[in-house]
């Protein structure tokens, strides 16, 4: 290619007028000639190009492993709601069941000591009669 | 469809969107995760893919969107990451020549590039793909297009002819 073409080319390509074909032929013509100096940053970018357009991603792409659908794990899902129902409620009514026990464990012993209670106020009496006996002494 | 149904589909053009990513991303780790994430979305709706015109420009453009939304969530962290770019290039200018440091060099003069500017020049430049196709990918107009493209070949022109005669003068 003679460089009046090549002149011409650039002038197209610097203004972004140029066709994928035509860059080719710029790429090519920078690759293999040795270029008069004012094109020296010409060459340098075309090869850029060219290096660049080598590098590859070192990473391959795997599809996403499906976790496939199994009837037993939809099994497994309910009895486990249904095991932690069952408990909960089990538990709720133990801690029931032991309330009421505790309570009238305590109402029992509440009567026993009412109970000790009236009998010993009971013999509180004869202090009162007592007490009111010396009083009217006293008082005479 | 079956998984090497779909592998087949996207073998032709993974390492484009893998590129296609990094340019927009710039770090390794983050565009493989974002490579991967893009073509998981790919996976699940493998079975509307047949409706698409095209699976390559539909991956090109859901990796695109999906980029853009990462560089959004974190615009500044990645203002940041522009910075430190910058840093890097003032630093490879004084001892550059070699191949490799100026190859370095176009990577970071590119980086700099608003995103749109650098994902017309990736698709265009590296990937090599029509304006029309481009089009597609990109949800543009063709005229938008070569503006975007014609500014990103200019500017990186204009710095590598200052970072040449920068060159040049040290020597």
């Amino acid at each position: 290619m003679d460089f009046k073409k090549v002149e011409f080319l650039l002038k197209r390509y610097d203004r972004g007028e140029t066709t994928r074909s035509e860059e080719l032929e710029l790429r090519t013509f920078f690759e293999n000639e040795t270029v008069p100096e004012h094109w020296a940053h010409y060459k340098l970018l075309f090869s850029f190009f060219q290096n660049e357009s080598q590098i590859e991603s070192n990473h391959n792409f795997t599809t996403p492993r499906k976790t496939k659908f199994r009837p037993w794990m939809s099994i497994a899902a309910a009895a486990v709601v249904t095991i932690g129902v069952f408990f909960q409620q089990y538990e709720s009514n133990r801690q029931k069941q032991e309330a009421q026990k505790a309570f009238a464990q305590t109402f029992e012993i509440l009567n026993l000591v009412s109970e000790q209670m009236t009998k010993s106020t009971a013999k509180l009496s004869y202090i009162k009669t007592f007490s009111d006996t010396t009083n009217q002494f006293i008082k005479q | 469809m079956k998984e090497a149904e779909f592998m087949q589909i996207i073998t032709p053009f993974q390492d484009k969107m893998f590129r296609v990513i990094r340019r927009l991303l710039v770090s390794i780790d983050s565009s493989e995760d974002a490579c991967q994430e893009v073509l998981l979305k790919l996976w699940n709706m493998r079975s509307k893919l047949s409706s698409y015109r095209s699976v390559e420009a539909l991956a090109m453009t859901m990796a695109k969107n999906h980029c853009l939304d990462i560089l959004k969530s974190k615009h500044s962290q990645e203002l940041i990451l522009v910075h430190s770019n910058y840093d890097n290039r003032e630093m490879m200018v004084t001892d550059r020549i070699d191949l490799e440091d100026s190859m370095k060099m176009v990577t970071t003069i590119i980086d700099t590039l608003p995103e749109k500017q650098r994902l017309v020049m990736q698709l265009k430049d590296i990937e090599q793909y029509d304006f029309d196709e481009i089009e597609d990918m990109l949800e543009m107009s063709y005229s938008a297009i070569r503006t975007n493209l014609s500014r990103a070949r200019q500017y990186v022109k204009e710095e590598l002819i200052k970072m040449h005669n920068y060159g040049l003068q040290k020597s």
